[in-house]
């Protein structure tokens, strides 16, 4: 399906958290750090799995790649007033998940123009504002919120704690018996049928 | 639960806050603890260009923080004022946004300030173009009093990024602290500079020859300090030039003047002072300027005015008291100078030796814009058993200083000396009394002071009251025999004082007087002839008789000069009787308990003798045929 060091013509296949897969340029996805860093030398056989990231997230992100393919010469982040109107609908389409998500995405892909972008735009956003117009920007859980997120992560934790409990009782168990000697097994399975025999005979 | 910009990872946010300036990283910082934690953690770039500290009384202080103007509109700046309150502190907040203020309770003001400037600089990353406090920064800018502060301050300077120290004092004229600069055997000190500008006071050829090495030997420019020093030099020069040659000066080069001698304090005034002895010398010799000589001034363009106005509050007499213990300090210079160089006049000086003090008073022309207190300086020393207490009265203000361990007269003669070392314009008048009680060394040690005068001390008149001879001697001869108009001399002990004739009549001073007062002294031994050129005399004749009555008739009869009035004091005053059988027929009573004679001079037929009597004096003086009475006898 792939082949190293291709042209910009050959494609890859992305997966996503979904486990859909979708198909990306070489060249979009050589903007990706993290991309050019694992798969750009030796290849990779199969979709690529980029497991974290939803398919709708992806998608935004490379749609983004595939359009700055031609923008060689990227020089840090654009002012509002220079970003283009393909850029400003880019970023407009997103609602507030989407574009942390992007960032997230944008941020473990390692591409450097997108992140800057991004950030630069949440700056924009969060200059000239007092605190509480910040709080909004930013949009801080609320305290039922925080509470809610702390039960959940409780009770995962509580949840997690029970598993690996077992685990290592499991583990203590089968240890106890594969290290026991053979002749100390046979006496201690004696000892219980002859309890048994006794109470058995004593009844 | 909704999406929080809180999920963005570390990398992404710390790019995030490198996008906001200081103002929104410190509304960040207060939205939640995770961001000020991380915001505290991670130090994003603030983008500060200056910070300013100052400490503008002793319950307020500002700090001040300025932002670049690339990234964000012009003049953006946080400019914070802690004040102390009576229930915390007060902080004034005005930005480019606004302007706030509340007061936090329970709060130092200096905890206040401390606190945000310790976040002011934690938030900082990267390199201040200016900084008035410690940090890496290219420029150090201090502004005190202290030297001892600047470097307190300026170690904390990072030499790693520090190109350029600029140490300055409030005022320029206090700057003469950085005394050691001024040595020139500490200039090779400077001569890792590049550039280096030192304002020093007095500039010498040996300093210059120093600065010239330096420059030499390490390629170093200290072009500012030259020019800055000739620029004014040039300034100063024309503006003299123009009061003494031209006698005349533009308003607009006296208010340039004037600004330049304000803004560069002693460094312009000590030249201006060089310079105007200079012209003076070249000019006039050292002749004092006076009014009466530039009478086409204006009086609000009279430099002298200007000059007074500028130079008594630049060097009050307590200055010279406080900078005392440096020797001759540079103020008492300047002040001597004025004196001197300006020639302010002075109206009357008075020195009092009263027992364990000396009084020492000085006198200046009343000014229309000063009041009468104003123009006047009084000091008075004090013998202490430690040293030497000065009590000083002066604008209206009074002080005292002590002086551990210096003589209360040696402390006099020091400040005497300034006034009398050179040339000075004529005084008013001149008072020196040797009081019983007074210091016997003191008429030697003030006499030789007068004879450190280049030359004789003008003054228009003198007054001495001493016990005796001696001490009239060792202040007479010392004053300009051209000046001096009127003599007074009063014996301290009544009017049992001896003088030596012969000595006393000898001086120049004498001869020329035209006006003599010494009602307080018997002078039954001194022939009539030697006040025949006074025009105006008051004398005292302890043993007076009819002889010395005519005795004086004759010599007012016999004299050229018409304008004669004398005044004689006698222990017993002649009867009317005893001068009516004198003089031959009635008296002409003109006032009550006073009578009058007339005696015809032989050459004027249009002028008599008048003599006067009344209970305690006798009047000698000229009057015309007019003013005698009808019926009045005109004897021979």
């Amino acid at each position: 399906m792939t082949s190293p060091a291709s042209s910009s013509e050959v494609k890859y296949l992305i997966e996503s958290s979904e486990g859909n897969t979708f198909d990306v340029s070489g060249a979009a996805l050589r903007q990706s750090n993290t991309f050019n860093a694992m798969f750009l030398n030796i290849g990779a056989d199969g979709p690529i799995p980029f497991t974290d990231y939803n398919e709708a997230t992806l998608k935004k992100v490379f749609e983004y790649c595939e359009h700055s393919v031609n923008e060689e010469n990227y020089s840090g982040p654009k002012h509002q007033d220079d970003l283009s109107k393909w850029d400003l609908n880019f970023f407009n389409e997103m609602d507030q998940k989407m574009f942390i998500d992007v960032i997230n995405a944008s941020n473990f892909l390692d591409i450097e123009r997108l992140t800057s972008y991004c950030c630069e735009r949440i700056a924009r956003m969060l200059r000239g504002k007092n605190t509480q117009e910040m709080i909004k920007v930013i949009t801080l859980p609320t305290a039922e919120e925080l509470e809610a997120k702390q039960k959940v992560e409780e009770k995962k934790a509580a949840a997690a704690k029970k598993v690996a409990e077992k685990a290592a009782e499991t583990a203590e168990k089968t240890e106890t018996l594969e290290e026991l000697p053979v002749q100390q097994l046979v006496q201690t399975t004696r000892n219980k049928l002859t309890r048994k025999y006794l109470s058995f005979s004593n009844e | 639960m909704s999406p929080s910009f809180l999920e963005i990872p570390d990398l992404p946010m710390e790019m995030i806050m490198n996008n906001l300036d200081y103002l929104a990283i410190q509304c960040v910082r207060k939205t939640c603890w995770g961001l000020r934690n991380f915001i505290d953690d991670k130090k994003p770039e603030a983008c500060m260009k200056q910070i300013e500290i100052n400490e503008a009384s002793d319950t307020a202080v500002r700090l001040t923080i300025i932002l670049p103007s690339s990234v964000l509109p012009e003049h953006t700046y946080i400019d914070l004022r802690y004040e102390q309150h009576e229930n915390g502190c007060r902080i004034l907040r005005a930005t480019s946004e606004g302007y706030t203020t509340k007061i936090v309770g329970n709060l130092n003001f200096l905890d206040a300030v401390f606190h945000d400037f310790n976040i002011a600089l934690n938030t900082q990353k990267s390199l201040f173009e200016k900084l008035e406090k410690p940090f890496p920064t290219e420029s150090m800018e201090i502004r005190g009093n202290s030297l001892e502060h600047s470097r307190q301050i300026l170690q904390y300077a990072d030499p790693k990024y520090l190109k350029k120290i600029d140490i300055n004092a409030h005022e320029f004229t206090l700057i003469s602290e950085t005394v050691e600069f001024e040595s020139s055997k500490n200039i090779l000190n400077f001569s890792h500079f590049a550039t280096a500008f030192i304002p020093l006071e007095n500039l010498d050829v040996e300093t210059i020859r120093a600065i010239k090495e330096v420059c030499l030997f390490v390629q170093m420019s200290i072009y500012q300090f030259f020019r800055t020093f000739f620029n004014s030099m040039s300034t100063i020069s024309t503006c003299t030039s123009s009061i003494f040659s031209e006698k005349t000066c533009s308003p607009t080069l006296l208010k340039q003047l004037s600004s330049l001698l304000k803004r560069r304090g002693n460094f312009c005034f000590s030249m201006f002072l060089g310079i105007m002895k200079k012209s003076l010398s070249q000019k006039t010799g050292f002749t004092p300027p006076v009014r009466s000589q530039t009478p086409n001034f204006p009086r609000n363009l009279s430099p002298f005015p200007l000059l007074i106005y500028i130079a008594l509050p630049v060097v009050p007499m307590e200055d010279i008291l406080k900078n005392k213990s440096a020797g001759y300090p540079h103020s008492a210079y300047a002040y001597e100078k004025i004196f001197i160089i300006f020639s302010i006049p002075l109206n009357r000086i008075e020195v009092e030796d009263i027992g364990p003090s000396v009084r020492f008073l000085m006198d200046f022309p009343n000014d229309s814009s000063t009041s009468a207190a104003s123009s006047r300086i009084s000091l008075n020393y004090y013998k202490h058993e430690k040293g030497c207490n000065i009590r000083w009265t002066k604008s209206g203000s009074s002080g005292e200083k002590f002086t551990k361990g210096e003589d209360f007269m040696k402390a006099f003669l020091g400040h005497f000396k300034i006034l009398f070392t050179h040339p000075n314009l004529p005084l008013r008048e001149f008072y020196v009394r040797f009081s019983t009680k007074g210091s016997p060394a003191f008429p030697a040690n003030l006499e030789n002071v007068f004879k450190t005068t280049k030359t004789p001390i003008h003054a228009g008149a003198l007054k001495i009251s001493a016990c005796n001879h001696e001490q009239v001697m060792k202040v007479l001869p010392y004053f300009s025999p051209t000046h001096l108009k009127f003599l007074c001399i009063t014996a301290e002990h009544g009017q049992d004082m001896e003088l030596k004739i012969e000595e006393l009549v000898g001086t120049e001073q004498w001869k020329h007087a035209t006006q003599i007062d010494m009602s307080n002294v018997d002078l039954s031994y001194f022939p009539f002839q030697h006040f025949e050129h006074f025009a105006r005399a008051k004398i005292c004749y302890g043993k007076f008789n009819m002889g010395s009555v005519n005795g004086i008739i004759q010599m007012f009869q016999s004299g050229s000069s018409m304008e004669k009035y004398l005044q004689v004091y006698p222990r017993k005053v002649p009867s009317v009787k005893q001068l009516t059988e004198a003089f031959g027929g009635g008296p002409v009573k003109t006032v009550k308990k006073e009578d009058t004679w007339y005696f015809e001079i032989p050459a004027n037929s249009e002028r008599v003798v008048q003599v006067k009597r009344d209970d305690y004096h006798l009047y000698f003086k000229y009057v015309g045929m007019a003013e005698v009475p009808e019926g009045a006898v005109i004897r021979a």
